[in-house]
């Protein structure tokens, strides 16, 4: 008896083993196909899916803490400022051919990032400076990087960095990441398989990932993502839509999570580019900081997220989402709907409402037009919904929705536009909205690459933004940060409207997974996520 | 039988003048009016087809867009028609080298990728055009661009009566020329012009539909069958909010009304 | 029959070839032509998303691009797509297959459903057959085909069939008016009235003699099924031709959009020729009402 008990444990154990070690398929979407599989030129959302299941890199932000944590590297040390970083990397590491994993490579990959004939939008984020990065490879598993100029948040940089083979043979590169790329159907699927040289190991010991592949099936209807994942054909859907969340929720309420306010939002911004081909007496409107605050006392945020994202939204006061826990200005609180309040900035101004028409001083009726992009149901019911809200203090709106490439040209090129309402993806870092807040940024939506500051206020905003990018204490980069939160709150040249929350949907057959803010919001943890049978 | 279809064609037709000419008997609310406390609402007294999910009242959302898209689409249909009739007809009467010439024009006006057309009207309008207007010229593009598949078919039957009896007999009595075809030709096309017209209907408003994935629809508030048919797509809808159908059901009703009346005219001569 | 056939081919390809500098034009000029959204991204500097705008613009000098095509297309080589980041001849490799089968089984269903329906209906009173078809016809007119195509993958049922009901009203018209017209001839009366049976009449009667025009259904049906499949591939996400169109579309994508233009072209034209070619082998007089 005890033999066969003996026996039966062995047997248990050993299913549990291989279990563990080939746990079955993760299955999930792609919302189109990638555009490459080179991870220093990625710049599309399925490609960055693709790097982020394959890449191995240096340090990697745990997205449910939002800590860094070491990962090829097992420990750095950041110095002068952000001007310089030394790493020492775990020992034995090896590509998914069985390379070896050395400084060299590290090197390579730097280089290679860097080098202007690439244009990587990696490389990018390290770009503080004129002049060329110097790497000194002090042992096969140490390297020093020097960069020209300090760089903001140097560290967490590193995690979109994938660590390349210098001596890869040509056709399929090596990877260092949990799984590789093995097959790539077009139109179809990408199909990933385990890295059996992966570096990482469980807790217990066993070898990771225990996913055996990952299949990617590029599906662009949201409708046909979800009657996948009810047919068990998927194994977790993110950045879940409100009303599909709802549909799930009622059908299988454990399968869906909110995790609150994303860190993302949806802004309205007035065009005020002198140069812009729209009527003089917009142009004034505009650029009045009354007009612009009376907008934003006048829209109905809370009504927004109720009814356009059936509750599953927060009003916001401003760039960052009050789940960004660090950087968040809790002294911010976002407009309260205030037609009256309006009417008085308004009336402060000079303008008048007659019957059902706001005038401005000069007599002319307000009307201007709202673009957006085609296609979109959640946008087109907010703007229908801003429309009503603008109504009501006597402001007429025209709602103009465009495919993708024209609303750009217009809001970047032409500037043949009154006002755009778009999303914007705000990283967790302030860094990442440089562009966004200097003045001669490129998405400085409202007046793209000013010569000069047109204000006072953005002059004030880019010296603060430059300050906190050269810091590295925290505490002194959230002093300027929460200042320049509470400008653009003040000055409005963006509405602020509202922080969708971060959903998803998650079949009870995935174990290990635990939904968090930031993207990737399910697979983050990638390498620990297994699929019961 | 044939009675009863034939009033109910009748009836239709005449609840889609009513709504064209007078929506305000057939409804009590706005199109526009957001009654945010009541969105996705069952159908109820109040709302005999429930509200939208901004709240909006959706049978006056019916009347109005099937309104705008009816009267729209009968136009471009007829405008598409038209042209295909005065191209058509002109290449498969003359013959010879003008009807090749004007098939190898067909045939190219065919193949372009009209799409970029609309797209580039579209930029050319001022974003101060009424939701209206801007979707008059869509159709009205429709319209331009529409003939030449129909004029193909034309084309075909005008050639096939030209050795035809009656026609040669017309020519035997001294009739010939434009008058020979106005007299002869023109009222023996009538059921497949009929029959592009009803195709036509339809399809110019499916086209308005998947046109406004691009921006090329029609703008909010402004309902239409096409922007209430594209909610169709969605799962979400179809399985919690069946009466969603409708639009096409009554675009099918007012199709199928039109060809009955006007097959039992011809039943008759 | 050589004569037609050499006027077809030539047809095809002069055809084809102006509608891809033309239709290049057009996408060149319209808004949004290198213009993507990869540019929003605030994270890329300035020299990076010149270098985007640079590869979006791709072919903006339409006369010499489309030059530098056709050579190339020559010899297979159908051009690199920019927002694909792939040759476009392995997009079309990977992706023809299944618009081919769509297109054709769709249209052969379709055109098939027609002629069936038509045929099936001659036996009825004329009011009746008028009634039924009309609304059959306005039904499948009157409901997107996208629609029809979602319902068909949410009951797991070939979406092929979407195809075939975007086709079947057309045809059915067609077919229903010439197969009337026969059936009312002089010389069916007359078989009828010398007493031969209806079966031998519907077949040998009715509907041989516009065999010519019956076959011509299958240029038209090619011609709506191809149009078909592109909402359809598109909404449903199917990988086929009409999929890569309409995201081409979508993205200005020149490259894609000349040698579908072109492709589009060729397989329309052709189907039409073909038409043509069947009915002038096969003239029908037509005869007044």
């Amino acid at each position: 008896m005890k033999s066969i008990h003996r026996v039966c444990t062995c047997q248990a154990l050993f299913l549990l083993g291989v279990f563990a070690q080939s746990s079955g398929e993760l299955r999930f979407c792609l919302r189109s196909d990638p555009r490459t599989f080179d991870p220093q030129l990625v710049d599309d959302e399925s490609s960055e899916v693709v790097r982020y299941l394959t890449a191995g890199v240096l340090i990697r932000l745990n997205r449910s803490t939002q800590q860094l944590e070491p990962a090829l590297a097992a420990s750095w040390r950041v110095s002068e400022k952000g001007r310089q970083i030394d790493f020492k990397l775990r020992p034995n590491l090896r590509f998914s051919d069985g390379t070896p994993l050395t400084a060299d490579d590290v090197a390579w990959t730097i280089h290679r990032i860097l080098s202007p004939a690439l244009h990587s939008p990696v490389g990018d984020a390290f770009r503080s400076g004129p002049g060329d990065v110097e790497t000194h490879v002090s042992a096969p598993d140490a390297l020093t990087v020097r960069f020209p100029a300090p760089v903001s948040a140097l560290a967490l940089q590193f995690d979109q960095m994938a660590i390349e083979c210098r001596h890869a043979a040509k056709g399929q590169p090596p990877v260092a990441g949990p799984f590789a790329v093995a097959e790539y159907k077009g139109g179809n699927y990408v199909l990933l398989k385990r890295n059996e040289h992966y570096w990482k190991r469980a807790a217990d010991g066993h070898t990771l990932p225990y996913a055996a592949t990952v299949r990617l099936d590029i599906q662009q209807n949201r409708d046909l993502e979800a009657l996948w994942f009810r047919r068990g054909q998927i194994h977790f859907i993110g950045k879940l839509d409100p009303e599909l969340y709802d549909v799930l929720s009622r059908e299988s309420p454990a399968s869906v999570h909110d995790s609150g306010p994303s860190l993302d939002w949806l802004q309205l911004w007035f065009n005020q580019v002198p140069s812009a081909p729209i009527p003089a007496p917009r142009k004034a409107w505009f650029a009045s900081n009354a007009f612009r605050r009376a907008i934003s006392f006048a829209i109905n945020r809370e009504d927004i997220c109720r009814v356009v994202y059936h509750g599953h939204a927060k009003p916001a006061a401003g760039p960052v989402s009050p789940s960004n826990k660090l950087w968040f200005n809790a002294a911010l609180k976002p407009d309260s709907h205030s037609p009256a309040h309006a009417l008085e900035l308004l009336a402060s101004e000079g303008f008048r409402k007659r019957g059902d028409t706001l005038f401005d001083p000069a007599g002319t009726a307000v009307e201007f037009s709202i673009v957006t992009n085609s296609g979109n149901r959640i946008h087109e019911r907010m703007l229908t919904m801003i429309q009503q809200d603008l109504a009501v203090i006597g402001i007429r709106v025209r709602i103009v929705t465009l495919d993708f490439p024209s609303l750009i040209e217009r809001i970047t090129k032409t500037f043949d536009y009154d006002a755009c309402l778009l999303p914007i993806s705000g990283g967790l870092d302030p860094s990442d909205q440089m562009n966004l807040w200097l003045s001669s940024g490129a998405q400085h939506e409202w007046y793209p690459q000013e010569p000069r500051p047109a204000t006072a206020w953005e002059a004030e905003v880019d010296g603060l933004m430059r300050v906190q990018a050269s810091q590295t204490e925290d505490k002194a980069r959230k002093v300027a940060w929460d200042r320049v939160q509470q400008i653009v709150h003040d000055r409005v040249p963006s509405v602020f409207l509202v922080n969708p929350d971060a959903m998803c949907a998650v079949s009870p057959k995935l174990r290990n997974a635990t939904p968090a803010l930031v993207w990737p919001q399910v697979f983050w943890n990638d390498d620990q996520l297994a699929v019961s049978p | 039988m044939i009675r009863v279809l034939t009033v109910a064609a009748y009836a239709t037709l005449l609840l889609s003048v009513l709504a064209c000419v007078a929506p305000t008997v057939l409804t009590r609310s706005s199109y526009q009016q957001q009654d945010r406390e009541n969105t996705n609402a069952a159908p109820s007294a109040r709302f005999p087809l429930g509200t939208d999910d901004l709240g909006r009242d959706r049978f006056t959302r019916l009347v109005y867009g099937a309104r705008t898209s009816l009267l729209l689409a009968c136009a471009a249909a007829l405008l598409s028609t038209g042209i295909a009739t005065l191209v058509g007809g002109i290449a498969g009467w003359i013959g010879g080298g003008v009807e090749r010439t004007v098939l190898w024009g067909i045939d190219l006006f065919i193949s372009l990728p009209w799409l970029f057309l609309l797209l580039s009207v579209r930029a050319l309008l001022p974003f101060d055009v009424s939701p209206g207007s801007s979707l008059a010229i869509t159709f009205l593009l429709l319209g331009l661009l529409g003939w030449a598949s129909p004029a193909r078919i034309v084309r075909a039957r005008v050639r096939s009566f030209v050795t035809s009896d009656f026609v040669l007999q017309a020519r035997a009595c001294g009739s010939s020329g434009i008058r020979l075809f106005v007299r002869q030709v023109l009222p023996n096309m009538r059921p497949v012009l009929m029959a592009q017209f009803f195709v036509s209907l339809p399809l110019f408003v499916l086209s308005e539909a998947n046109l406004g994935v691009l921006g090329l629809g029609v703008a909010e508030p402004l309902p239409s069958l096409g922007s209430l048919l594209r909610e169709l797509q969605q799962y979400s809808v179809l399985n919690s909010r069946p009466w969603a159908v409708l639009p096409a059901v009554v675009l099918t009703c007012v199709v199928a009304s039109l060809y009955t009346l006007v097959s039992r005219s011809e039943a008759r001569q | 029959m050589l004569v037609l056939l050499a006027r077809g081919v030539t047809r095809i390809v002069l055809i084809s070839l102006v509608a891809g500098v033309i239709g290049a034009t057009f996408v060149r000029l319209g808004p949004g032509f290198g213009a993507s959204v990869q540019e929003l991204d605030p994270r890329l500097s300035d020299a990076t998303r010149a270098e985007i705008h640079r590869r979006n613009e791709t072919g903006s000098d339409v006369p010499r691009y489309y030059l530098h095509w056709l050579a190339s297309a020559l010899h297979g080589d159908l051009g690199f797509s920019p927002t694909m980041q792939r040759p476009i001849s392995e997009l079309l490799r990977e992706r023809a297959g299944i618009t081919v089968a769509e297109v054709s089984e769709g249209a052969a269903a379709g055109a098939m459903l027609g002629f069936l329906l038509a045929v099936g209906l001659l036996g009825c009173s004329p009011a009746a057959a008028s009634f039924l078809g009309g609304l059959g016809s306005s039904v499948a007119l009157s409901v997107p085909a996208a629609v029809v195509a979602l319902v068909c993958v949410w009951l797991d049922v070939n979406p092929t069939y979407a195809v075939a009901a975007a086709v079947l009203p057309h045809s059915f018209q067609f077919l229903a008016g010439v197969l009337r017209t026969s059936a009312a001839s002089d010389h069916v009366l007359a078989a009828r009235a010398r007493g031969v049976g209806r079966i031998r009449i519907l077949f040998l009667h009715v509907v041989a003699p516009v065999m010519g025009e019956v076959a011509a259904v299958s240029g038209m049906a090619i011609s709506i099924a191809f149009g078909a499949s592109i909402p359809i591939e598109a909404v449903c996400s199917r990988p086929g031709v009409g999929q890569l169109v309409w995201q081409a579309a979508l993205s200005r994508d020149l490259p894609i959009l000349v040698s579908m233009t072109v492709l589009i072209a060729i397989v329309t034209i052709g189907a039409n020729t073909l038409t043509d070619i069947v009915v002038a082998r096969n003239p029908e007089r037509g005869s007044a009402r």
